[in-house]
């Protein structure tokens, strides 16, 4: 499940197994840094760039990835020099446009990594989105088939 | 009394926006210097910091006199933050390191900005000790490598100075049962007097950090 790989061997790999409806959503995603967990930490951090060129506006969402039992959308509020973290349970990027996951903002916690993961393992995330006539709130899983989409990249774990 | 009770809004506080609100009036105190500073927030007059006493990651006494003879930056934050406080840190460990780097030069030139190597610390405060025990806090600044410490104590302790300096805190339900810590996120220069002279505000760079030091560690 888990190939060490050097980072220079490792273009990220786009899978993109979205449905055959019509104008399916074209998602990106780029940038990608996935942190590995400070040490006595439960939770690692992903940041990356997702870009919706579609007609179609997508909704993430859920995040999963076979190296962390949990994966949590969270966003980061600076609002006037004070900084409060909230769980997304969604987020939607609308059509010909695209969204940050950066320090500050949007970031993905990596929790409850398998036993042995550790800095320069390739680590998946895979990206649940739904788009079109399918609401957050479907409750048919955007598995591939023709109910939403998938998107898998694939990148070193760092250190920061 | 419950942890969420002590972590009021620090309304007896003193607003960072005020002090950021005078000490704008006052920013041309440093003009003259080699540079004036770009990015921080200079008080028009430096504020002595209260008594107090924490623990640092060794478990010992850290007080007002730890700070006194040399720059130190102090960032209020916890070590289960993911994001912001890991982030922050590491930009002011590199710029610490690079301002090293420069006053390494510098020893050997006649080049006078750039500070002298380890005359800057770098203390995260945690806001969350019921999770931050000195050992953790050791694992987790270790992580950034040297001229990084932290510290904590109890929340009257830590109150005592985030009450005085404006610095905002308060936990927050998370599910059933886990929090966070919403908290303030500037940077605040204490000079080597023990006293607030500026402050850099959100978002951080790096290169906001190198710019400005030498210019504010050079005033006395």
């Amino acid at each position: 499940m888990r190939t060490r790989r050097t980072a220079a061997l490792l273009p990220f790999l786009l899978v993109l197994a979205a449905c055959a409806r019509e104008d399916p959503p074209s998602l990106t995603a780029t940038e990608i840094t996935a942190y590995a967990p400070l040490p006595g930490q439960p939770a690692g951090v992903a940041y990356f760039s997702l870009t919706n060129s579609g007609a179609t506006a997508v909704t993430l969402r859920q995040v999963t990835s076979p190296e962390f039992a949990r994966v949590e959308m969270h966003t980061t509020l600076v609002d006037d020099g004070l900084a409060r973290m909230m769980a997304l349970d969604s987020l939607t990027i609308a059509e010909h446009s695209g969204i940050a996951f950066a320090p500050g903002g949007p970031h993905l916690m990596l929790m409850e990594a398998v036993d042995g993961l550790s800095v320069g393992d390739v680590v998946t995330l895979e990206f649940h989105f739904v788009y079109g006539e399918y609401a957050v709130d479907d409750k048919r899983q955007p598995d591939g088939t023709d109910e939403g989409g998938f998107l898998a990249v694939r990148a070193p774990l760092q250190s920061r | 009394m419950p942890y969420s009770n002590y972590l009021r809004i620090a309304a007896a506080a003193v607003p960072v926006a005020l002090v950021l609100g005078l000490a704008a009036s006052c920013h041309s105190n440093f003009e003259g210097a080699a540079g004036e500073p770009l990015h921080a927030t200079v008080l028009p007059e430096p504020l002595p910091l209260p008594a107090f006493t924490l623990n640092d990651e060794q478990n010992e006494p850290f007080t007002r006199e730890r700070l006194l003879g040399r720059t130190s930056l102090l960032f209020f934050g916890f070590t289960h933050c993911p994001d912001i406080c890991p982030a922050t840190l590491q930009q002011l460990a590199l710029a610490r390191k690079q301002l090293q780097e420069q006053g390494a030069e510098a020893s050997t030139t006649t080049d006078t900005a750039a500070p002298p190597p380890d005359a800057l610390t770098i203390i995260l405060i945690s806001v969350d000790p019921e999770r931050d025990t000195p050992e953790k806090l050791k694992a987790y600044v270790s992580h950034f490598g040297e001229g990084v410490v932290a510290a904590t104590g109890s929340l009257e302790s830590i109150r005592e100075i985030t009450s005085a300096l404006g610095v905002w805190f308060q936990k927050e339900p998370q599910g059933e049962d886990d929090y966070t810590v919403s908290h303030s996120t500037a940077v605040l220069v204490i000079g080597e007097d023990a006293t607030f002279r500026a402050v850099f505000s959100a978002p951080h760079r790096t290169e906001y950090f190198v710019h400005d030091l030498p210019l504010l560690m050079a005033t006395r």
